[in-house]
C-alpha cells in the first residue's frame, strides 16, 4: 500500500487539471464603435451590437472544467408551426450594462428540407433581406419577431475535419427590426467545433 | 524586466573608463518594418561612445523615428441592400517612435588601419505609436479586421553589422540593424508593433584626442 502512495498526489493534480476552464471569446474592442467588439473573422467566438442604442454582447464561450461551460453560438435546424423548415443561429447574451434583459436574439433562415451539412458553406458571401418569405429575427425570450439582413463573409463547415478542434468558420454583419427593439451594427465571429452542426 | 535592464545598463555605464577615448557620432537612416510591408520611417540620432580597449566600444544612443505614411486598403462590407457588398477602406498608417538605447560595438578585426567591421548589440527602450485611420462611409460600412491606433513603451532588443572607414582623421560607418517590437504580449495580428530592419550611415568625431584611437 505504501508503495501506491506516489499515486495520490498524481490522481490530486489531473483531478485539478481537468478542472481548468478556458475562455475561447476574444473581445477585442472596436475604437470606431464604442461599446462594440471589432468586426472579425478570425474566430473571436463574439457577438456585438447595438439594441436601441445600447450595447449588448454574447455570453463568453467556455469550455472544459467541472461546469457546464457555456456557449456564444447554436446553430441547428428545426421544423416550425408554420411548416417551414428552419436553420436557427441563435445567440446568447446580454446587454452589456443591463444583465437582466434581453439574453437570446435569434435568426430563423428558411431553408429546403433536405438542408445539410453540406450546404452550409452555400451561405458564405451572401447578402440575405429577411422577412416573411425568408425567415425571421427574434428576441427568444420575449417571442418578438421582425425583419432585417444578414450578410455571411464566411460560412464553412467541414464534418470530416481532421483535426479535433475546429471545424468550421462563421461570421459576418446582420441589422434587424423586431417591434419595439432595432439591432445595429451586429457582428459575429465564431468558431464552429467539431459536432457543432448535427444535421 | 525593465528595471534589470535599467540595472545592466547602469553596470555597462559604471564600467566606462572615463580616460579612454570617446566619440560623439551623429547617425541617420531609413527603417522598414519586417512585420509589416510598407511601412517605413526615417531616423535621425546621435550616440555617445566610449572606447574601452581594441576591440570593445559602449555607446549611449538616443534616436528620433520620423514617419512616413502608408496608404492601402482593407475590406469593409454593407448590410444595406441598396449599396454594393463590398467597398475598400483607404487606410493611413504611421508610425512614429523614439528610442533610447545602451549599445556595444565587437570590432571583428582591430588591426584594421583604416577600416573595421563590427557587430552591434543593442539594448533598450522604445516610445512607439501607431496611428491609424480609414476613410470609407462609415454608416452603411464596417471594416473587416480593422487595425486600431496603439502605443506602446518597452524594452527591445536588436542587433547589426557595421563597417568603418577612416576618412581624414575622422571615421564614417554604415550599418544594418534589426530590432524587435517592444517586448510584450500581442493580443492579435492587428496589435503587432513595428520591428525595423534600418540602414544607417553615421560619422564620429573625436571628442578626446588620445594617443591610441581606433
Amino acid at each position: 500500500m505504501a508503495g501506491k502512495s506516489f499515486l495520490v498526489p498524481i490522481f490530486c493534480c489531473l483531478l485539478l487539471l481537468s478542472g481548468c476552464e478556458k475562455n475561447e471569446t476574444k473581445y477585442i474592442a472596436d475604437n470606431q464603435t464604442n461599446g462594440l467588439a471589432v468586426f472579425s473573422n478570425t474566430g473571436n467566438n463574439i457577438m456585438t451590437c447595438f439594441i436601441n442604442g445600447s450595447p449588448w454582447r454574447t455570453d463568453n464561450r467556455i469550455v472544459g472544467g467541472w461546469g457546464p461551460g457555456s456557449t456564444d453560438l447554436s446553430i441547428f435546424k428545426q421544423y416550425d408551426s408554420s411548416f417551414h423548415y428552419s436553420l436557427v443561429f441563435a445567440w446568447p447574451g446580454n446587454l452589456v450594462n443591463d444583465s437582466a434583459d434581453i439574453y437570446l436574439i435569434e435568426l430563423h433562415l428558411f431553408v429546403p428540407a433536405n438542408f445539410s451539412q453540406t450546404s452550409f458553406d452555400s451561405l458564405q458571401g451572401k447578402r440575405i433581406t429577411i422577412d416573411s418569405t425568408t425567415g425571421f429575427f427574434s428576441i427568444a425570450n420575449y417571442s418578438l419577431t421582425g425583419n432585417g439582413t444578414i450578410y455571411f463573409n464566411r460560412a464553412s463547415y467541414d464534418s470530416a475535419a481532421s483535426k479535433s478542434g475546429n471545424a468550421g468558420e462563421f461570421s459576418g454583419l446582420f441589422e434587424a427590426n423586431i417591434p419595439g427593439y432595432t439591432i445595429t451594427q451586429a457582428r459575429f465571429d465564431n468558431d464552429l467545433p467539431k459536432g457543432s452542426i448535427q444535421f | 524586466m525593465r528595471i534589470l535592464a535599467f540595472l545592466f545598463a547602469i553596470f555597462l555605464l559604471a564600467s566606462v573608463d572615463s580616460n579612454g577615448q570617446q566619440y560623439i557620432e551623429p547617425v541617420a537612416g531609413y527603417r522598414a518594418d519586417v512585420n509589416s510591408r510598407g511601412v517605413a520611417q526615417f531616423n535621425t540620432g546621435i550616440q555617445y561612445t566610449f572606447k574601452k580597449n581594441s576591440r570593445y566600444e559602449m555607446m549611449v544612443r538616443v534616436q528620433k523615428n520620423w514617419p512616413l505614411k502608408h496608404f492601402s486598403s482593407d475590406s469593409s462590407f454593407s448590410v444595406n441592400p441598396l449599396l454594393p457588398v463590398y467597398a475598400p477602406a483607404y487606410k493611413t498608417k504611421e508610425v512614429k517612435s523614439w528610442d533610447f538605447s545602451f549599445d556595444q560595438r565587437f570590432i571583428l578585426n582591430p588591426a584594421g588601419k583604416n577600416h573595421h567591421f563590427s557587430v552591434l548589440l543593442r539594448l533598450g527602450f522604445v516610445s512607439e505609436k501607431i496611428d491609424v485611420s480609414y476613410k470609407y462611409d462609415k454608416s452603411n460600412y464596417t471594416v473587416l479586421n480593422p487595425e486600431e491606433t496603439r502605443s506602446k513603451f518597452s524594452l527591445y532588443i536588436g542587433t547589426g553589422f557595421e563597417y568603418m572607414k577612416l576618412i581624414k582623421d575622422n571615421w564614417a560607418f554604415i550599418q544594418l540593424t534589426l530590432d524587435t517590437p517592444p517586448l510584450g504580449k500581442v493580443v492579435s495580428p492587428s496589435s503587432s508593433f513595428m520591428a525595423p530592419l534600418a540602414l544607417n550611415v553615421g560619422y564620429s568625431f573625436k571628442i578626446k584626442k588620445m594617443k591610441h584611437g581606433r
